[in-house]
């Protein structure tokens, strides 16, 4: 009874974390303004990092995936990070 | 002798990493760009001594350690990979010696050069891996340099398009990146050659999520890299987004695209699941088809140099989707040369049409008149053999691509039939057509030769302009020696066609 409990629950949040992902995804074309679009962005980007996460944790996958993570982690900063200088630049530019 | 070649891919990694630090360093703009260009120099020294090394011994493949992620854990080197290595170093140092005179635009001048290598290490990266969250994190150090270097320039359209792009690559980036986390939970591996051993010996009833994941791993590919065509037309008119930069990289975003797409083909998910299970290859035929035919059709209506450059290239992208759906090795031959033609013949109108917009502020079919005057030979000469080469006169590898492509019909059926007769008669009869609508403007044109040289005399942009003649010499250089090497050429490709297919 528990064990299927469990499996119902993971199916749900499989289907939770894959719906976060595509739904933030295909909104960044709908929204018009930047600053969403960066925020849906992110959305999108952390729910895939939390599915991998949950996915290495559920499969008992090798523990050289967490460098994986790590690493993607850090691209998702940098990519934030990149976006906010770029909306930064351009509003500076249409300032001038 | 060979056990030394194999740690040379390496150096051809760690080089433009190590000289982009060294950029850091020196605040002169000449020692920087003297650093670059060596190294770009020093790179296609390297890769042209590894593609003689691959050519006697065959590929090079290695592998350093079990690690799923380092930046130097394994890598393969075959004809086909070399060969974009070499392209893709080509049209680098043509952008390098460009920015010589383009970087008076930039804000940050001191960290160009070194975004500038790291965007080279990125892409050697992306072209040299054999592992997939490598090939990820490649990926995203390319896009990172590639923002930033669109980002730096002192206007808002460069800006403008940066961000537009960047949502588009990072979408891109989170499909490509979910696709390959599939791809490691089913096999458990991160190396490319095993996911492919294992592909191939997988039950017929997990095909279906396999051609899901590759679906999403193509739909990632065409936002990152193929999305860049929306925004050329918004900024047809703008004269200082039409600038070196962009248009190479441009080119290196379509070949990046495109070798990732064969890549992803031929090396990670096989032909069986591609073209057998998912009939890929009609849908890529059909693609193409659309993209020959329409463009061809919008050649027509146009009187606007830099829409009828832009509608060639996509024309030209179109014939190499359809070779490569045809997926023989003839047709694959035929799309590695169209792929040089785009580098020679379309960067060369490219370069054209922008001294244009340089100097004229127009790209308007009238000023072709400047085509005939004999103070512009380098001009006119680049211009004609242009032209030329996208019709079937033996000029660059504009005959030689048709010839493979003819050659693919024997083993293609009647797919390749059907998408050899429709886009190459709309193709050739449309493109005669332009020519002679070029050759009646040139003699005949509202813009007769006093006002010419009033808007001659009127310009002021010396350095520039020479930069431009001197892209252009060097292009036509390169299509000259394509065309006198034609038959060696057309062996190689040939030789990188039948390294995938193997």
């Amino acid at each position: 009874m528990f064990e299927q409990v469990v499996l119902q629950l993971r199916t749900i949040l499989d289907f939770l974390f894959l719906l976060t992902v595509i739904l933030s995804l295909f909104s960044i074309f709908l929204v018009g303004n930047y600053a969403r679009k960066m925020l849906l962005l992110s959305v999108s980007y952390s729910s895939l990092i939390l599915y991998f996460l949950y996915i290495v944790i559920t499969k008992e996958l090798s523990y050289q995936v967490f460098s994986v993570i790590l690493t993607i982690f850090i691209s998702f900063i940098f990519t934030f990070i990149t976006g906010v200088s770029i909306l930064m630049n351009l509003l500076k530019q249409k300032k001038q | 002798m060979l056990e030394f070649c194999y740690s040379l891919p390496y150096l051809l990694l760690l080089v433009p990493l190590l000289t982009s630090i060294m950029c850091c360093f020196f605040k002169q703009n000449a020692m920087n760009f003297f650093i670059a260009l060596t190294t770009i120099v020093f790179l296609i020294c390297l890769s042209t001594y590894l593609a003689i090394n691959i050519l006697s011994f065959g590929h090079l493949d290695y592998k350093v350690n079990e690690s799923i992620l380092s930046i130097i854990s394994e890598y393969r080197l075959g004809l086909f990979n070399i060969f974009f290595v070499l392209v893709l170093l080509f049209v680098k140092l043509l952008s390098l010696l460009y920015f010589r005179y383009e970087i008076k635009h930039y804000n940050n001048q001191r960290f160009f050069y070194a975004l500038f290598l790291i965007n080279c290490f990125g892409l050697l990266g992306i072209l040299l891996t054999n592992n997939i969250f490598n090939l990820y994190v490649y990926l995203e150090i390319y896009s990172f340099t590639f923002y930033a270097l669109i980002t730096n320039y002192d206007n808002e359209q460069s800006a403008d398009i940066a961000i537009k792009y960047f949502f588009n690559g990072v979408v891109g980036s989170i499909f490509i990146l979910f696709s390959l986390t599939c791809l490691y939970v089913l096999f458990q591996t991160s190396d490319i050659s095993y996911i492919f051993q294992k592909v191939n010996n997988v039950s017929v009833e997990n095909y279906l999520i396999l051609s899901c994941l590759f679906l999403i791993f193509v739909c990632g590919i065409f936002s990152k890299f193929f999305t860049f065509w929306l925004y050329l037309f918004q900024v047809k008119k703008s004269k200082n987004v039409i600038n070196f930069l962009f248009i190479t990289l441009m080119f290196l975003h379509i070949f990046i695209g495109l070798y990732l797409l064969i890549k992803s083909i031929f090396f990670i998910f096989g032909v069986k699941i591609v073209f057998g299970f998912m009939s890929f290859d009609i849908v890529l035929s059909v693609l193409g088809c659309i993209m020959v035919v329409y463009y061809s059709y919008c050649l027509i209506k146009t009187r606007n140099l830099f829409q009828i450059v832009s509608y060639l290239c996509i024309i030209n992208l179109g014939f190499i989707l359809i070779n490569i759906g045809l997926g023989n090795v003839y047709s694959l031959a035929s799309a590695f040369l169209f792929i040089l033609e785009y580098l020679s013949s379309n960067l060369m109108l490219f370069i054209f049409v922008s001294y244009l917009i340089y100097n004229f502020d127009s790209s308007d079919i009238n000023f072709l008149n400047i085509v005939g005057n004999k103070k512009n030979i380098i001009l006119s000469l680049a211009f004609l053999f242009a032209i030329l080469a996208k019709t079937i006169i033996p000029i660059g590898t504009g005959f030689t691509n048709k010839l493979f492509y003819a050659q693919s019909l024997g083993k293609g059926g009647v797919l390749a039939g059907l998408t050899f007769l429709i886009p190459m008669i709309f193709n050739v009869v449309i493109i005669g057509y332009v020519c002679f609508k070029f050759i009646k403007v040139m003699k005949f044109s509202k813009y007769n030769k006093g006002i010419y040289y009033d808007l001659v005399a009127t310009q002021n942009k010396g350095s520039i302009n020479k930069i431009y003649i001197y892209s252009l010499h060097v292009l036509l250089v390169f299509s000259i020696l394509i065309t006198v090497f034609s038959g060696s050429v057309a062996e190689l490709s040939y030789a990188a066609a039948e390294s995938i297919i193997q």
